[in-house]
């Protein structure tokens, strides 16, 4: 996250890398990412691959993959998460972003998603990859059971 | 008829006929409450039309993996984004209606704000508190729980759901 200092408050923007899971938008903090690499080099190097719809149910049946890379995220090196068809990177001020309707929070937050927000008319969900490996990390510890 | 105030009937019967026309209305307004009638499946519901804020047509759903099948998911509603549920799913419905959704009422109650697909909007309008009448155990038990109480508009059965209380059980 930036912040421009000016006369009046902080103005704090995210860069948001947008990306597919299932036929769904997602936007990841672009500052959690390491490094972006094709699948096979993810095996190459040994990392263990986390596929964000194992962690989470997504509707419907399971749609291939079209454009896979493997996200290496700060601070989980050994740990690659899948994406799809990463898109681009937006800069978005803190502003813009919606905290999940009360509906959705409690569904939401517990497995990474935490905000969403407006771009281009669509809404894009934000996920934190960090939490999806600390999670993911934490299940392993525990036998695997999330 | 007592006119020997007014130089003409006419006024007179003027000011007669809009007081009562206004002793109506009041007693109209303390003894109504308005309701939202909408259709789901093959039942007619309503909603306290204090709780909706606004109808809109179907619009986009996003949806958001790891909730219900009674979330559907998210729409943008000028830029603000809002939940959105389905109620007979979340109410457990038999029917053969399958028409789709065609309306999104959104609805607040107690903080909590939320989208709610109905398939149409059959009526808006007041009621005499007196024509409510407590629920029918004929009422499936998914859904008495949720119903506060029930009319009859053009012949139909109209049962009254308590948002608070569907929001309640959802957001938990």
């Amino acid at each position: 996250m930036k912040a421009e200092s000016g006369p009046g408050s902080r103005q704090y923007t995210l860069e948001v890398l947008t990306f597919w899971i299932q036929g769904i938008t997602l936007g990841a903090d672009a500052a959690q990412i390491r490094e972006m690499m094709r699948p096979d080099e993810a095996e190459a190097r040994g990392l263990t691959i986390l596929r964000i719809e194992n962690e989470i149910a997504f509707p419907g049946e399971f749609k291939p993959y079209a454009a896979p890379m493997v996200i290496l995220v700060r601070e989980a090196d050994s740990i690659g998460i899948m994406i799809d068809r990463p898109e681009t990177i937006v800069n978005v001020e803190l502003e813009s972003i919606q905290p999940l309707p009360a509906m959705i929070e409690a569904y939401g937050l517990c497995k990474g998603i935490w905000a969403a927000l407006v771009t281009n008319e669509t809404i894009v969900l934000l996920i934190d990859f960090l939490k999806l490996c600390r999670a993911r990390a934490g299940a392993g510890k525990d036998g695997g059971q999330a | 008829m007592n006119t020997e105030n007014h130089e003409h009937k006419s006024d007179f019967l003027l000011e007669e006929i809009r007081k009562r026309k206004e002793s109506k209305t009041e007693s109209v307004d303390q003894a109504s409450v308005k309701v939202v009638v909408f259709s789901l499946r093959d039942d007619w519901f309503a909603f306290p039309g204090s709780d909706i804020k606004e109808i809109l047509p179907r619009l986009p759903v996003y949806p958001v993996p790891g909730t219900p099948d009674f979330i559907p998911g998210l729409i943008n509603v000028r830029g603000t984004i809002e939940s959105v549920i389905t109620l007979d799913t979340f109410l457990g419905l038999p029917g053969t209606g399958q028409t789709e959704p065609a309306r999104i009422a959104i609805a607040e109650k107690d903080g909590i704000r939320s989208g709610i697909l109905v398939q149409s909007i059959e009526d808006v309008l007041d009621i005499p508190v007196t024509a409510v009448k407590p629920t029918l155990s004929t009422i499936g038990k998914s859904v008495q729980q949720y119903v506060s109480g029930e009319f009859v508009h053009r012949g139909r059965l109209v049962a009254i759901l308590d948002i608070a209380k569907i929001f309640s059980r959802i957001s938990v």
